[in-house]
């Protein structure tokens, strides 16, 4: 996260005419450091802040005694705590990197939305073609600018993917907490939008066949031919990218999930509220507007405890002696006595499936999974094999490496694998 | 089939119109562990034992669904109605709240505002000792307890409620849809 250090040039005079000067990390934090509650205050305040707002939260919160408001004013504007919003204006804004840093230390954060994460997906698909063309051509620049590209996206990915989740369990536990301050519509449609439109668009680009995976996986198969074919010397930030990739593909989704499993109760139980209250409110309304006798046939819950005198009655009789005369007799279904002991296959490979984490558990270390697989299992058909591959490959509890070198062969009950070692660990 | 435990006190208190349950002990456990028996037992009867998902057992039929409702349940309608608008509109969650609290007639917000004073008037409920009456009515229909000490709660039947505000609320934003997502129709020729 950047901090603001440069220095103001002679001519960009801030508002109040105050003096250009240099901005050294230390004057900047030993300032924030001692105006805390005031920065937060105004960070908090959405929108623009006007400077007769920005004096008064000084009064308010800065004492008096060690600093006049005029200097702690000043201060805010040389260490460019507040920036005009428009050149001239008296309305101003937190800079964008401290009003980072506040969402950062006060664990709050904004959902990201889908289009942000389509914008990253597209930068990633533009590298990626970049690096393409760098290989290809031999242009060790272009490369290292593409991959270059490559972590600096992946990284705001991730950052705003972790954002989304903070969001979320920000507005499940403002829920929890405070459950009396706005109506059950409004925090219905709280939860209810940042399910629709953040988590669950978000789940369906991040999913193992959406969007991102394919371009992660593209991108890793260029970053992969940069380093193979030599064109690109730096392979610290190649295999950077390779880990982040990696980490990206298992953290994105899972994070995604989280977020889903803490807003779906709420999500569920809103709902229903919802309706009942709107249900109630449409009713009343109706009231006024229907004859009295239409508004109970269409509102009234038909709860009167009418009693059975004498079942059954002649309807129920006659129903009873017409099915029995208008319909043949049916012969009882013939029952197999015989067992044959088949376990239904489907069953067995999910029983397999469940168990393999801690059959892999006990040999861990392993440095040749597939090899694992094959050799333990080898009546495991490909298919089989690829499934258990994945189940472990996305286990949270392990950790995945994918070594670089020659593909292998790994053969199975019905065909061969092909794939390059990939070793398991805890994680 | 007739050797369902306690089939004589289930159908008694059932064909009286009562609800069977968790306040009915041995009642309600015997129809939770065999209700797909008791549904059979009486199918044949012209009576269907309904399971609530909330877990309370009633009996319906087909002659009390083509009955109007009693013009007495109107008045508890907008009762309930105003009081599950009320609480949502103070942010509590409804089922939660009217369900787990005790209430006082002279504490509920029906009488405090023109506009449910006005629906109330509507169903020919002008004061607190009419409210009170009310409240004690739905006692006969299985829905509240009322003790002693002028304190009523909601029992789980009270959850049908619920269901019809829900069903009510569902079928409003069905017909919206519907609405809105009317196709364009052609052009007929028969108008020009």
């Amino acid at each position: 996260m950047a901090v603001p250090y440069r220095e103001v040039g002679a001519g960009s005079t801030r508002a109040g005419g105050i003096e250009p000067m240099q901005i050294t990390p230390k004057r900047f934090f030993d300032f924030c450091a001692t105006h805390v509650p005031l920065l937060h205050a105004i960070a908090i305040k959405p929108g623009d802040i006007s400077e007769a707002h920005v004096r008064q939260l000084v009064r308010t919160f800065s004492d008096t005694a060690t600093e006049q408001p005029e200097t702690t004013w000043q201060r805010l504007i040389e260490l460019q705590v507040l920036v005009p919003l428009e050149e001239g204006s008296s309305h101003y804004v937190m800079s964008q990197p401290l009003l980072q840093l506040f969402n950062f230390l006060y664990n709050d954060a904004l959902p990201t939305s889908p289009e942000i994460i389509q914008g990253y997906i597209a930068a990633l698909e533009s590298a990626r073609k970049r690096l393409v063309i760098g290989v290809e051509a031999g242009d060790a620049l272009s490369v290292a600018m593409a991959a270059n590209e490559v972590d600096h996206t992946l990284r705001r990915m991730q950052d705003d993917l972790d954002a989304t989740h903070r969001a979320v369990l920000a507005e499940v536990a403002r829920y929890k907490a405070d459950r009396t301050s706005v109506s059950v519509r409004e925090r219905y449609l709280r939860i209810v939008s940042l399910m629709d439109q953040y988590v669950h668009p978000l789940v369906e680009i991040i999913r193992v066949d959406g969007l991102l995976v394919g371009t992660l996986d593209g991108t890793d198969i260029a970053l992969r031919a940069a380093r193979e074919q030599g064109v690109y010397v730096e392979l610290g930030m190649v295999e950077r990218n390779e880990r982040q990739i990696r980490v990206l593909r298992r953290r994105a989704i899972h994070t995604l999930n989280e977020s889903r499993k803490e807003l779906q109760p709420l999500y569920e139980v809103l709902r229903r509220s919802s309706a009942i209250a709107h249900g109630a409110t449409l009713a009343l309304g109706r009231l006024r507007q229907m004859k009295l006798e239409d508004w109970v046939t269409n509102y009234v819950v038909q709860a009167d405890r009418t009693s059975i005198e004498c079942p059954p009655t002649d309807a129920v009789l006659n129903r009873t002696l017409q099915a029995v005369i208008s319909h043949p007799p049916i012969p009882p279904p013939i029952l197999s006595m015989t067992e044959t002991g088949d376990t239904p296959p489907d069953y067995v490979r999910l029983l397999w499936l469940n168990g393999l984490s801690d059959s892999l558990r006990e040999d861990l270390p392993v440095k040749d999974l597939t090899g694992w697989i094959t050799s333990n299992f080898p009546e495991k058909s490909t298919s089989d094999a690829l499934l258990g591959l994945s189940r472990l490959l996305f286990d949270p509890s392990m950790d995945v490496h994918f070594k670089p070198g020659k593909q292998k062969e790994y053969r199975t009950r019905d065909g061969v694998l092909e794939a390059t070692t990939i070793s398991i660990t805890k994680a | 089939m007739n050797n369902l435990p306690h089939l004589k006190d289930v159908f008694d208190k059932l064909r009286s119109g009562a609800y069977i349950t968790h306040e009915q002990g041995g009642l309600h456990a015997t129809l939770a562990e065999n209700y797909e028996a008791y549904k059979d037992y009486f199918e044949p009867l012209g009576l269907n034992l309904v399971r609530h998902p909330r877990d309370f057992f009633y009996l319906h039929t087909e002659a009390a669904e083509s009955t109007p409702a009693s013009a007495a349940l109107s008045a508890v309608a907008v009762f309930s109605f105003v009081l599950i608008e009320s609480t949502a509109n103070e942010g509590k969650p409804v089922e939660e709240y009217l369900l787990s609290e005790r209430f006082s007639v002279a504490g509920l917000p029906h009488l405090k505002s023109d506009r449910y004073k006005s629906h109330l008037r509507a169903v020919e409920i002008e004061d607190e000792a009419s409210l009170r009456k009310l409240v004690k009515s739905m006692v006969r229909y299985g829905w509240v307890e009322y003790f002693p000490d002028d304190t009523f709660r909601f029992l789980r039947p009270f959850h049908r409620v619920f269901d019809k505000c829900q069903a009510i609320s569902f079928a409003a934003e069905e017909e919206t849809r519907s609405v809105l997502s009317t196709e364009p129709k052609g052009i007929d020729p028969e108008m020009n």
